[in-house]
């Protein structure tokens, strides 16, 4: 994933997007559905942000 | 509960919200209550009430005067002195959002650990109805994300009702890292 939007309403609807949320941590969002289910993920898994990911 | 908060401020209004929180989830009940604190409207009053031993819950207060009680005078807290941190923290929040631009309290330990305004201020003086502070707290273990090269590694710390993921990767230590660079999100490797 490499898309960072403001609002889950910013994202397109099934994309999965991420955010910081109002506690200011990052959150991985699907928009209109559970992301924790699309991606298999539950509490514990580890994430990886990774920059200059791009050349 | 609910009946006493009713009889002592019938025009009181009761929301609840964590009651989505499992049972002894208390790390999905410190981070909700968190974000409410910061979210909550001024003139609101966030109380906390256990449920069969196993279960805390916050609640949202609010009567016609914009004060909500939650308690009689005297009696002994039921929650061992967490309303009143609460109601600290707000007072927190209210003072930061009056200085608006100059700090913004961001975390609820940081808007506990404040230096509280006198007594007979005019937002939020703390109440004795709202019983003993807490004399000792228990802080949560957040494990903080770790920064190596190119990257940062975090976990997920919660996943809320709606199935969103909620990291440990904070603000503050994204940007300084981004620096407006693409990024780009991947599930990490569980250690063997």
């Amino acid at each position: 994933m490499t898309r960072l939007v403001a609002a889950y309403a910013d994202a397109e609807t099934g994309s999965i997007c991420a955010l910081f949320g109002s506690t200011d941590h990052l959150e991985i969002a699907l928009t209109g559905g559970s992301a924790a289910e699309r991606l298999g993920l539950t509490r514990g898994a580890p994430v990886v942000v990774r920059f200059d990911a791009f050349p | 509960m609910r009946g006493v908060a009713l009889g002592i401020c019938p025009d009181a209004s009761l929301v609840d919200i964590t009651h989505h929180i499992e049972p002894q989830d208390i790390l999905g009940g410190a981070l909700e209550l968190c974000r409410r604190l910061q979210i909550l409207p001024a003139r609101h009053r966030l109380s906390l009430r256990r449920r069969s031993r196993r279960r805390l819950r916050a609640t949202r207060t609010r009567g016609r005067s914009g004060r909500a009680i939650v308690r009689r005078a005297g009696q002994r807290s039921v929650d061992g002195g967490l309303q009143r941190c609460c109601a600290e923290a707000r007072r927190g929040v209210d003072r930061a959002e009056r200085t608006r631009g100059r700090r913004r309290v961001a975390r609820l330990k940081d808007a506990i650990g404040s230096r509280p305004p006198r007594r007979g201020s005019r937002k939020g003086s703390t109440s004795p109805r709202l019983g003993r502070p807490l004399a000792a707290w228990q802080l949560l273990d957040i494990p903080e994300p770790r920064a190596e090269q190119r990257q940062l590694s975090g976990v997920v710390l919660r996943v809320d009702r709606f199935g969103n993921l909620i990291t440990n990767v904070d603000r503050r230590s994204f940007e300084q890292f981004a620096a407006g660079r693409p990024i780009e999100i991947t599930r990490g490797r569980t250690s063997p």
